[in-house]
């Protein structure tokens, strides 16, 4: 972790409002994944809060309440970062649920205040499903002129990054087995 | 430049309807005064305008600038564009854009008052309300609030601005006329968006930090409730004796009794509700959703979603956003 990145998160910590300042505006992006396996399927891996595994960065998670609406995983990535992620809404039925994640660990996702929502739909033919992971929040750098790492782009790409590798993981963890 | 954009307001009350049709619209009652909405899409930079009769999207104008506040008053609709530091002025008739008005800062919460003059914007930055002349475009007064000044509206007799204070945890009731605070009331955590009742009783001031909202006597400043809603609420509107509270993280419309303040539901809505505002006869409510690109409209008895139509990218429609509700000098019902 470099020194000046340090120091950004750091800051987030002592002054968190800072990071919802209306300076920098609110981004969003939304990614799409087939897998070829009944919804029911996919919702049994997706829908457990407790676990990431699924996710190549993930290394373990560990929650404070199951698969119920407050919970908070504790996230330790294989880079050994953490994150602390809240279940702010769950809906089996619907087969989707919505998280938050108000101190953001940049070295992960460079971008704060992030919140998301995830849901598995049938796919465009019968035993396959379509998931769905689409993301809100601010860029990494709370002011204005952010440096390049933190900016309005650089979050979008990072929580990009993100989310399709989460994707790619999940299809190939649902695929290979269970 | 400005010489020249002073020339466009100048002559804007020439464009004024002539005498025939402002009677004819004041005895063919609100049939002939169609509401149209002005949707501030933050990311595409633009505004649609949607009649709200047919959810059609009717016309989109260029906004520059990140617009995200919007006040509309009887002839025009004034945009706030944070990045820009300036305010968007739109000519309802003609639904064209005219000169901007620079103020700086980080303009976001907008209102105007009942008379058409002045625009009150709230500066993020320098944590005060701007008073702004649209015709001579200039910042005319600054009032103080406390620090980032988000939502704005004005009584409907246009002698108190109300601001919510969100760094502060606060609203101030700011008197028109001379700039004081006649009350700063500590309300709960982190207030964004701030309306006030129909009939000008009551104020409520939505918390995002602490997922409720706080209702405010508007004559005593006495709290009289603080209501649990969705989370991460972020503006309210009252109609039919409800309150329609948009939960941008719940997804929701959480709705509770104006009077008893109990809950009545949670309509789901659409992924990041975010702006509300009432027909002028209450019978709907509109709700841009941010995430989905979409204006969501609810009858307000049965509350359900009745129409739902695409807008431009991340709507925000912060502020009132219906035209049309003239007829009634500009107070909902």
């Amino acid at each position: 972790m470099s020194r000046r990145l340090m120091s950004i998160a750091a800051a987030f910590v002592v002054i968190p409002s800072l990071a919802l300042a209306h300076g920098p505006t609110r981004q969003k992006t939304s990614q799409s994944i087939e897998i070829n396996a009944a919804p029911d399927k996919v919702w049994a891996v997706l829908g457990d809060f407790t676990d990431m595994s699924w996710h190549p960065r993930v290394e373990s998670v560990e929650a404070t309440d199951g698969s119920n609406k407050g919970s908070l995983r504790t996230i330790t990535y294989t880079s050994v970062e953490t994150m602390e992620e809240e279940l702010s809404r769950y809906d089996a039925d619907r087969m989707r649920f919505g998280t938050f994640i108000g101190q953001t660990n940049i070295e992960v996702i460079p971008a704060t205040n992030y919140s998301s929502n995830v849901m598995v739909e049938p796919g465009a033919s019968d035993g396959t499903s379509e998931v769905t992971w689409s993301a809100a929040f601010y860029r990494g750098y709370p002011n204005n002129d952010p440096p390049a790492e933190l900016n309005d782009e650089a979050a979008v790409e990072g929580v990009d990054a993100y989310i399709n590798e989460g994707l790619g993981g999940l299809k190939e963890a649902v695929e290979a087995g269970s | 430049m400005i010489g020249k954009a002073r020339a466009a307001q100048g002559l804007a009350p020439l464009a004024l309807p002539p005498l025939a049709l402002v009677a004819a619209m004041t005895m063919a009652g609100p049939a002939l005064c169609e509401e149209r909405a002005f949707v501030t899409n933050q990311d595409g930079e633009t505004v649609s305008i949607v009649d709200l009769d047919t959810m059609n999207v009717t016309g989109s104008i260029e906004m520059p600038g990140k617009p995200a506040g919007i006040a509309v008053s009887e002839r025009f609709a004034y945009v706030s564009r944070p990045e820009a530091k300036a305010i968007g002025v739109i000519d309802l008739q003609t639904g064209k854009a005219l000169p901007d008005i620079d103020v700086g800062g980080g303009p976001l919460g907008i209102a105007v008052h009942p008379s058409g003059s002045p625009v009150y914007v709230a500066d993020w930055f320098s944590h005060s309300l701007l008073v702004v002349d649209p015709e001579t475009r200039a910042v005319t007064q600054t009032f103080e609030t406390g620090e980032s000044p988000s939502g704005v509206a004005v009584s409907a007799d246009g002698e108190t601005v109300v601001t919510a204070d969100r760094d502060s945890n606060q609203v101030s009731f700011i008197d028109s006329e001379t700039g004081e605070a006649d009350a700063r009331i500590a309300v709960g955590e982190r207030p964004f968006g701030v309306t006030i009742s129909p009939d000008q009783a009551r104020v409520y001031a939505v918390n995002v930090g602490s997922d409720d909202v706080t209702v405010i006597d508007a004559e005593t400043h006495a709290v009289m409730a603080t209501v649990p809603v969705g989370s991460h609420p972020y503006a309210a509107a009252e109609a039919n004796g409800r309150v329609f509270v948009t939960d941008q993280y719940g997804g929701t419309l959480s709705v509770f009794d104006a009077k008893s303040f109990e809950p009545i539901d949670e309509i789901v809505i659409g992924e990041y509700p975010e702006g509300i505002e009432a027909s002028a006869d209450g019978r709907f409510v509109y709700v841009a959703n941010w995430f989905d690109d979409t204006l969501a409209k609810v009858d307000t008895e049965t509350l359900e979603v009745t129409a739902t139509v695409n807008v431009g990218s991340g709507p925000r429609a912060f502020g009132n956003f219906i035209a049309g509700k003239a007829s009634d000098n500009g107070t909902d019902k």
